[in-house]
């Protein structure tokens, strides 16, 4: 096993896949001659030549409708939009084409599409380098929505991404890119979308996250482990679909839910793990369920005081812990 | 002081009672929890029990009469408390508020009754003195506050003040199920609250048992959950109608064999088998190349079986063919109704499972609207689901049309009996390669399979049955590896 970071195993599962299937092809702004502001292609164009790696215009709406038709077509793309902050010109073409296409053909048209993209905040990235759009997606059907937060979970839900039937949007937190470090296996493996792991086990409370806010709740189980307080850390991976049944079985367990996320907190996934427990696992509660999440404001400010502000930040989570924990 | 005694709350959903038989009268004396009167609501009978000892003044309902939850239906002069106010004319019935009935659920006051409904939500409920009566001075609160010094500081939003504290679902769940007094748990909670630590806490040190064991709360399994509250066994559902129809053995001679006991399911198979020889059954077959097929799933199955975690068999192809071929053919999937025929709004493909058991044919709801990939999940889990014992009714009823995997047996003909009352069943036989003569004359080698079916001759013709055959080949043989699952 190598230990490697998250942008190494996204690049990784990228090559991997390209070297396995002809029909994976890449293309985005600045994913050829640059290798990607980010650096996730680093090196694939040399290795793949300029039809498999292709630089496109600054148009997104043209990046993402050219993926659809092509994998209409047989092939299976890899998008990437720079910043997920530039996604929404996408939107129609995905929300409107690619999430319709199997439903709308009666199963006989697929595209299997992976729209790759950075996003999340606490980087000094301001107003339009840091938002969080995973809710957005993950409220439309016909489409998937992978958020790993660890190298490993990274290359794996890439890889199934890759070779899943359906389009999947796969959003990659910016500051795990290179602050998360981990053991990847050698050779191919897949993680499925749509299964959640438990990334800390715990007795006395759930937390439900995802991407970056992961390592945070680690952190704040870890802190609260020295009064006693057994907290279980649940990385959702995927958020659409959501693995409810691992988030039952640990609010079964725990009695008390905490759900988290960097993203704003109305509308947000937390939500959606609120109400799927307050339907399926209400007689297992003990303590309200709790959430905590990004504030609503429009953006993640730029101050760095005020983006700490805005951030769920372990302090942060395990002082809504104790608050859970003591109800 | 006279109170009044309301209907209790005794279920979410229950908004009404039917007063039955008054069990004391006007004068008479009654201990708390003696019963006073038998209520029936749609979902159970039950007696009402007094809050209180004391003297009933008088009966504000009649028997017969319909009344909703939290309705006074009697007066009460509890003892031990002076008159203060003459009884100044009739007690006004208090209109129900929305805040008296949230609190009615949350269950406070429990110990002054017991357990009225099969939620147990309607602890606290009896007799609960309405914020607008005057509460009986020795009411004590619900619960000893504990010292807390977040306590105060944090009651505000939605925690409970001191002698107020709510039951958590999970608390009033282990509350019902170990038939705890809740009064005698002291609560470490905020505000003093019971927290699900203190119940279980409780419950070990007095070594108390589930008063309904087989719902150990803590070991209950994520697959268990749905099927808690429906009917637990679905064979043991098909085993009752069975017995209804079926007739006492008469007395045979002792065998000199082996004798084996007919199982629930082993005695259904046998019921329904009878059924169908009333059925005049006719039998076709086609045969299939299915070379594009094979080429199809192995291009596709390593990806799948590391995508899904299951096998991606030709048996979902298969559904997959005569799920969408049924749309086109409406008049095979419908059932022989005595004097019409019912052509079914809905595909649901019954697909036969061995078990140790015997054969069941779980459903598989709207089979035409899954694709290939989802089918196989979704006959895997099933098949799971059935050698584990585990189908609840929804998964066993509802089928129009069947499936039988008979080439999984090696078979490559079959003459499949009819599942009574659906209109056809289609088995698809072992997949073997075959000399063939193709284009230009030519013999070549192909991967070759039967699919057979019986159908009712009542519910449709021979031209009807061939159509749905050959339009199930011709999908099945322009599948390619191009394929998309």
């Amino acid at each position: 096993m190598a230990v490697q970071t998250v942008i190494e195993a996204v690049r990784d599962a990228i090559r991997e896949e390209m070297e396995r299937d002809k029909s994976v092809f890449i293309l985005g702004e600045d994913v050829g001659l640059r290798g990607g502001v980010f650096l996730a292609t680093q090196g694939l164009a040399d290795r793949f030549g300029d039809e498999r790696v292709i630089d496109t215009p600054l148009a997104e709406s043209s990046i993402a409708g050219v993926a659809i038709g092509a994998a209409m077509a047989g092939m299976r793309p890899i998008a990437e939009v720079q910043f997920a902050d530039f996604v929404w010109p996408t939107m129609n073409q995905i929300v409107g084409e690619a999430a319709r296409a199997r439903y709308g053909t009666y199963g006989n048209v697929f595209v299997p599409m992976v729209v790759r993209s950075p996003y999340g905040g606490h980087v000094r990235g301001g107003l339009f380098h840091s938002q969080s759009v995973e809710a957005y997606f993950a409220h439309t059907p016909g489409l998937k929505v992978a958020v790993p937060a660890t190298p490993y979970d990274a290359k794996g839900m890439l890889k199934a991404a890759v070779r899943d039937d359906d389009p999947v949007i796969f959003l990659e937190h910016k500051r795990t890119y290179r602050s998360v470090r981990g053991e990847v296996p050698e050779g191919d493996y897949v993680v499925p979308i749509g299964q959640a792991d438990v990334k800390r086990e715990g007795r006395h409370a759930t937390v439900v996250t995802y991407g970056l806010t992961l390592h945070y709740a680690l952190q704040a189980a870890e802190s609260l482990s020295e009064t006693g307080a057994e907290v279980e850390v649940v990385d959702l991976r995927s958020v659409r679909p959501i693995d409810a049944d691992a988030v039952l079985a640990s609010v079964r367990k725990t009695g008390r839910l905490l759900v988290l996320h960097e993203d704003n907190q109305t509308g947000g996934i937390g939500a959606e793990v609120s109400a799927i427990v307050s339907e399926r696992g209400f007689d297992y509660l003990d303590a309200p369920i709790a959430r905590c999440a990004g504030p609503d404001v429009p953006s993640m400010p730029f101050a760095p005081t005020l983006e700490a502000a805005f951030m769920p930040t372990p302090d942060k989570i395990a002082a809504a812990l104790r608050k859970l924990l003591n109800y | 002081m006279p109170v009044l005694i309301q209907l209790p709350q005794v279920g979410e959903s229950v908004t009404e009672g039917v007063i039955g038989k008054w069990l004391v009268e006007a004068g008479a004396r009654v201990k708390k929890y003696d019963p006073i009167v038998e209520v029936t609501t749609d979902k159970v009978s039950m007696e009402v029990p007094s809050p209180f000892d004391g003297q009933v003044v008088r009966l504000l309902v009649q028997e017969g009469d319909t009344v909703p939850m939290g309705y006074p239906i009697a007066e009460i002069e509890i003892e031990n408390t002076v008159a203060a106010a003459p009884g100044s004319g009739e007690p006004e019935p208090p209109p129900l508020d929305r805040e008296a009935e949230r609190r009615a659920r949350i269950g406070e006051f429990l110990e002054s009754t017991r357990s009225v409904g099969p939620t147990g939500s309607g602890e606290g409920g009896a007799g609960r003195p309405d914020a607008s009566l005057e509460a009986p001075a020795e009411t004590p609160p619900p619960f000893e506050a504990h010292d807390d010094e977040e306590g105060a500081g944090e009651a505000g939003d939605g925690v409970a003040a001191e002698g107020d504290a709510p039951l958590s679902p999970v608390v009033r769940r282990l509350v019902a199920e170990y038939d705890l007094d809740i009064s005698l748990v002291s609560g470490t909670g905020q505000g003093g609250r019971v927290t699900r630590e203190d119940i279980l806490a409780f419950i070990e040190a007095q070594g108390i048992e589930a008063a309904e064991p087989a719902e150990e709360p803590e070991e209950r399994t994520t697959e268990e959950h749905e099927s808690v509250e429906e009917v637990a066994d679905p064979l043991e559902e098909m085993d009752v109608a069975v017995d209804e129809s079926g007739e006492p053995e008469d007395e045979v001679p002792a065998p000199s064999g082996n004798v084996v006991p007919l199982s629930p399911v082993r005695r259904t198979i046998a019921h329904h088998m009878e059924r169908t020889l009333e059925i005049p059954a006719a039998w076709s077959m086609v045969e299939v190349d299915i070379s594009g097929l094979v080429a199809c799933r192995e291009a596709n199955r390593a990806n799948f079986e590391a995508l899904h975690g299951v096998r991606l068999t030709y048996l979902a192809f298969a559904a997959h063919a005569i799920a969408q071929a049924l749309r086109d053919h409406p008049r095979l999937n419908a059932r022989w109704a005595g004097d019409r025929v019912e052509e079914m709004p809905n595909i649901n493909l019954n697909i036969a499972v061995s078990t140790d058991e015997g054969l069941v044919v779980p459903v598989i709801r709207d089979a035409d609207r899954m694709a290939i990939s989802e089918l196989a999940v979704a006959i895997h889990r099933l098949a799971e689901k059935a050698r584990a014992g585990a189908l609840d009714l929804a998964d066993v009823q509802g089928g129009t049309f069947t499936l039988n995997n008979t080439g999984a047996l090696g078979s490559v003909v079959s003459v499949p009996i009819i599942n009574h009352p659906q209109a056809a069943i289609m088995t698809t036989e072992a997949v073997v390669k075959r000399p063939v003569v193709v284009e230009q004359d030519a013999i070549a080698v192909r991967s070759m399979m039967n699919v057979c079916m019986s159908f009712d001759h009542r519910v449709c013709d021979g031209a009807d049955a061939g159509g749905l055959l050959d339009d199930v080949k011709t999908r099945l043989q322009l599948i390619t590896a191009a394929q998309r699952i």
